[in-house]
C-alpha cells in the first residue's frame, strides 16, 4: 500500500473520528431532550403517551446533521498528511512527498505496513458509548416514570352533563318500570331529559342547567316516594281497618272514611292488572269497589277479613317492590332517594354506622324514640281558648304640681321593667346618683326660689 | 545543481511527474551539501567551543541570506566567531567598531575630491560596507543616524551616495554585535533596524567543562589557525540548496499562524500575547522563518522542511520582532519567554485532532 493509500486511509479515519464525536454531542443532547420531553409528558400531559414515542425518531435527522457537521469540520488531505507525517516523525517528509513525489525519498518512509498500522488513529466506540450512557440511562429511566393519573380524562368536557342525563334517563326507565309514571308524565320527562342531553353536549353544565337537573331529580324523587307513601299508607290503612274488624272496634266515621279514602288512593296507584293477578274473588271485588269510587265491602266479616289480608299482602308487595325501585334509583337521583322512607336520606358513605356520615334519625345501632308521638286521631292536638289580650295604657298625665323638689323613685314606679322581675335594684344608678354638695344648693335654691309660676313636679 | 525558475510557460504547461520530482533535492545533494555545512560548523566549533547550537544558527542564518544580530556579554567569543566565520569561508571581511563618533560616511564611503587627468573631480571611496562579511562591532553604540546608514546597505544589497548608487558585492552578510549591559550612552536599535536581522541570538556563557576546555587548548586567547573549509562560491551553492528544499504547505501554513498569533489583535493570539504585546511580527518575519527553516533542513539533511526546523528556528527570528508593553516587565514576561508560549500554544496542524481519536 502506498503512502497515498495511506494517508486516505488516515482522513477516513479520521472524518470517522470527527462525526463519532459529533453523534455522540448531538445524540447526548438529543437523548437528554427526549428524555426530559418523556418525563414532563409522562408528569404533565399523560394525554400524550405514548405518542411522545415518535419523537425518538428524530435520532435518524440528529445523526445526520451531526454527519453534516463533521463534514463540515473534516480535516484536509493536507493536514491528514501532516499528521500523519508527524505521528510517523517522518520530519515532513511525508507532506513533502504527498505534494511532490519522489521515489528517491519514498524508500526513506517507513517501509513496513505495521508500523503504518500502528500510526493510523484507534476508533474507541467504548469512549463514545461512555459518552452517551448517561444521556441514554436518562432517556430509558423517563420511559419507565409510572404515567400520572389522567385528571383530564376526568373532568373532560360535558362528560358531568352527560353522566347526570344518562343517569336520569335510567331513573325515568325505571320509574316507568315501576309503574309509577303515566304515559304523558313519562314523555314529558324524558323530552325534557333529552333537551338536557342535547344542551350538555355542546357546552357544559351551568347553574341553571344544574338546577334543571336537580329538579327533576326532585319531580323523580318526589313521584317515587309519593307512590311509596300512598302505598304505605295504604297498607297501614288496611292494617288498620283488618284490625279493626277483628276486634270488632267500631271505627269513628272520620276515621273509617279516611282509612278506605288511603286504601282507595292505593289502589288507583297500583299498576294496571295488579288486581287481577291477585286471587281471584279478592280481586273481582276489589275492582268492582274501584270503579264504585268508595271501599265499601258489604260482605260478610269472613270475607271482608279475608279481602283486607289479600290486599294487604298485595299492598305489602308493591311497597317491596318499591323499595326495591328505591334501590335502584338511589344511584341515579344521586342518593335523594336512597333510605327507606321520607326524609331519610343519606350521604355516600352513609351504611347506618356511627361515624360515617349522612342524614338519618340517628344513630344507626340505637333503638329511635320519639317520645310521646301524637296519633293518627290528632287528639294531643286539642284548640285552647286563650284570654283575650288588652293594651297596657301609658301613665304620663299631668297629676299634680307641687312647689318643691319632688322627691320620686323611679326604681319603685318602673314595675314593668322585665328585669327588675328579677333584679329590683335595675334601673336605680341613674336616679340613685347622690348629687355633690356644691351642686345640691344650685338645685335647691333653683326650685327654692319663690317662683310660684314655674311648673312643678308632682309629688309622690 | 539546477535551478526550475518559474516561467510564463511553465506556468501554462502543466508540469509532469517527472519534472515535479526534480524540483526536489536528491538524496546525493542533500548529502553533499551536508557534508559541507558540517565542514564549516566543525572548523567553526574548533574556534567557539562549547556553543554547537549558536554556531549552527550562525550558519543557518547566512544560508538564508540573511544577517546576524549577536547579543551577550563581553568576552563570550561574539566577535571570535564572526571572525572564524570569515576565515572559514574565505570571504572579504571587513570589521567596524561602532562609536559614538561614528558617521555614515565612515561605514559607507564618501566621495573624496581627487585630481584626475588634470582635473579635480568627487571619487567615491568605498567604506568597510564593500564586503562579503561586514562585522558590525557594538553596533548600539554609534548613533541612529550611523546605524541608518547600513539600513540600505542590508535590505537593498547597495548604497546611494550624492544620488550615485554603488551596489555590494555578493553575497554580503553583515554580523553585529551588541552588549545587554553598559547601556549609558548607547542607543538601542530601532525597530526598523532590528527587523532588517533575520536573526538575533542571544549569546550564552558556555559550561565548566567548556571553559576548562578552552583554558587547556588556548594560550593567550589566541583562536587556531582555520583553514578555508568552504568557498565563496561553493557557499553561494549551498545557499541556492537552500533555497530547492521543500515548505509543505502545511509547514507553511504552520508559520502563518505562528507569526499571526504574535499580533495582539489576532483572533488566534493566546492571551499572553493579548496582554502584554504591543506589536507583532511583521510578514518579514514569516518569510525569515521560511528561509531560515530551509536552511536548517539543509542542515539537517532534509529535502524539505518540517515542523521542528520551523520551531527551532522561531525563537531566533521572533525575539527582535516582539515588542512588549511595559506590563510585560513587570510581571516577567521576556519576548523569549512569549515566544515559548506562543510555541507551545499554537498546534503545528490547524485542525484539533478529534477527541474521540485521542489516545
Amino acid at each position: 500500500m502506498s503512502f497515498n493509500q495511506w494517508i486516505d486511509r488516515y482522513l477516513r479515519r479520521l472524518a470517522f473520528g470527527r462525526f463519532l464525536q459529533k453523534a455522540a454531542e448531538w445524540m447526548g443532547g438529543f437523548l437528554f431532550a427526549f428524555g426530559t420531553l418523556v418525563l414532563l409528558v409522562k408528569l404533565m400531559i399523560p394525554a400524550w403517551w405514548p405518542h411522545v414515542l415518535w419523537v425518538g425518531a428524530a435520532a435518524a435527522p440528529v445523526a445526520l446533521v451531526a454527519w453534516l457537521q463533521s463534514r463540515a469540520q473534516c480535516h484536509s488531505r493536507r493536514e491528514s498528511a501532516a499528521l500523519l507525517d508527524k505521528k510517523l516523525d517522518a520530519g515532513g517528509l511525508l507532506m513533502t512527498l504527498s505534494e511532490m513525489p519522489d521515489d528517491r525519498w519514498a524508500d526513506r518512509l517507513p517501509q513496513l505496513d505495521r508500523v503504518w498500522r500502528e500510526s493510523l488513529p484507534k476508533l474507541r466506540p467504548v469512549r463514545v458509548a461512555r459518552y452517551l450512557a448517561l444521556p441514554l440511562v436518562f432517556a430509558v429511566a423517563a420511559g419507565f416514570v409510572p404515567l400520572r393519573k389522567d385528571v383530564a380524562e376526568r373532568v373532560l368536557r360535558n362528560t358531568v352533563g352527560r353522566q347526570t342525563a344518562t343517569q336520569l334517563e335510567e331513573a325515568i326507565k325505571l320509574l316507568d318500570e315501576a309503574k309509577i309514571l303515566e304515559e304523558e308524565e313519562k314523555r314529558e320527562l324524558q323530552e325534557l331529559v333529552e333537551r338536557l342531553q342535547e344542551e350538555t353536549r355542546t357546552s357544559p353544565l351551568t347553574h341553571e342547567k344544574w338546577e334543571t337537573v336537580d329538579a327533576l331529580r326532585e319531580k323523580l324523587q318526589l313521584r317515587l316516594e309519593m307512590a311509596d307513601a300512598t302505598m304505605s299508607k295504604g297498607e297501614a290503612a288496611v292494617a288498620a281497618l283488618a284490625k279493626a274488624g277483628e276486634h270488632q272496634q267500631p271505627l269513628s266515621p272520620e276515621r273509617a272514611a279516611q282509612l278506605e279514602k288511603a286504601v282507595l288512593d292505593a289502589l288507583k296507584k297500583l299498576p294496571p292488572g295488579a288486581l287481577s293477578k291477585s286471587a281471584a274473588q279478592a280481586g273481582k271485588d276489589l275492582e268492582r269497589l274501584l270503579k264504585n269510587g268508595r271501599f265499601d265491602p258489604s260482605q260478610s266479616p269472613a270475607d271482608r277479613q279475608k279481602m283486607l289480608e289479600e290486599l294487604k299482602e298485595l299492598l305489602k308487595k308493591e311497597c317491596d317492590k318499591l323499595s326495591q325501585c328505591r334501590g335502584k334509583c338511589a344511584k341515579c337521583l344521586g342518593g335523594l332517594c336512597e333510605g327507606n322512607g321520607f326524609n331519610n336520606q343519606k350521604g355516600e358513605k352513609a351504611d347506618g354506622k356511627p361515624g360515617r356520615g349522612g342524614v338519618n334519625e340517628g344513630r344507626g345501632d340505637a333503638e329511635m324514640s320519639y317520645g310521646d308521638k301524637a296519633d293518627d286521631k290528632n287528639t294531643k292536638f286539642k284548640d285552647v281558648v286563650l284570654p283575650p289580650g288588652f293594651f297596657d295604657e301609658p301613665k304620663n298625665d299631668i297629676i299634680a304640681t307641687t312647689p318643691q323638689a319632688p322627691d320620686v323613685d323611679p326604681a319603685a314606679d318602673a314595675p314593668r321593667s322585665a328585669r327588675r322581675l328579677s333584679d329590683p335594684a335595675a334601673g336605680k344608678e341613674t336616679w340613685n346618683r347622690k348629687l355633690r354638695p356644691r351642686h345640691r344648693g344650685v338645685v335647691r335654691g333653683y326650685f327654692d326660689s319663690g317662683n310660684n309660676e314655674q311648673p312643678s313636679i308632682p309629688a309622690k | 545543481m539546477s535551478k526550475v525558475e518559474s516561467t510564463g510557460v511553465a506556468d501554462i504547461v502543466p508540469m509532469t511527474e517527472m519534472d515535479r520530482s526534480s524540483l526536489l533535492l536528491s538524496p546525493e545533494e542533500v548529502d553533499e551539501a551536508r557534508q559541507g555545512l558540517e565542514k564549516l560548523l566543525d572548523g567553526l566549533g574548533s574556534v567557539i567551543l562549547g556553543q554547537r547550537s549558536l554556531i549552527e544558527l550562525v550558519v543557518v542564518c547566512l544560508m538564508a541570506r540573511g544577517h546576524v544580530l549577536l547579543e551577550g556579554l563581553p568576552g563570550l567569543g561574539k566577535t571570535e566567531l564572526v571572525k572564524a566565520l570569515s576565515s572559514l569561508l574565505g570571504m572579504q571581511f571587513r570589521r567596524i567598531q561602532f562609536t559614538p563618533d561614528l558617521l555614515p560616511s565612515d561605514i559607507i564611503g564618501a566621495p573624496i575630491l581627487e585630481e584626475v587627468h588634470g582635473s579635480r573631480r568627487l571619487v567615491f571611496h568605498p567604506g568597510p560596507v564593500f564586503a562579503n562579511l561586514l562585522l558590525a562591532d557594538e553596533i548600539n553604540r554609534a548613533t541612529p543616524k550611523t546605524q541608518a546608514a547600513l539600513l540600505e546597505a542590508m535590505q537593498e544589497h547597495r548604497v546611494t551616495v550624492l544620488g550615485e548608487t554603488h551596489p555590494l558585492p555578493l553575497p554580503f552578510f553583515v554580523l553585529a554585535t551588541q552588549n545587554p549591559i553598559e547601556l549609558e550612552g548607547t542607543y538601542p536599535l530601532p525597530e526598523a533596524q532590528l527587523d532588517r536581522f533575520t536573526f538575533k541570538i542571544d549569546v550564552e556563557a558556555v559550561s565548566t567543562n567548556t571553559l576548562e576546555r578552552i583554558i587547556s587548548t588556548r594560550h593567550h586567547g589566541r583562536p587556531p589557525e582555520l583553514d578555508v573549509a568552504l568557498s565563496a562560491e561553493e557557499f553561494k551553492q549551498l545557499a541556492d540548496l537552500s533555497e530547492r528544499v521543500h515548505l509543505p504547505s502545511a509547514v507553511a501554513n504552520y508559520i502563518a499562524r505562528l507569526v499571526s498569533a504574535t499580533h495582539p489583535s489576532h483572533a488566534s493570539a493566546p492571551d499572553e500575547v493579548k496582554k502584554y504585546a504591543r506589536f507583532g511580527a511583521s510578514p518579514r518575519a514569516a518569510i525569515a522563518l521560511a528561509e531560515t527553516s530551509r536552511g536548517a533542513a539543509l542542515l539537517a539533511g532534509k529535502p524539505n522542511v518540517g515542523f521542528d526546523e520551523v520551531r527551532k528556528v522561531a525563537p531566533s527570528v521572533l525575539v527582535h520582532r516582539l515588542l512588549l508593553d511595559y506590563s510585560a516587565k513587570l510581571e516577567g514576561w521576556t519576548p523569549s519567554r512569549l515566544i515559548d508560549r506562543l510555541l507551545e500554544f499554537v498546534p503545528e496542524v490547524g485542525r484539533d485532532f478529534p477527541e474521540d481519536l485521542k489516545a
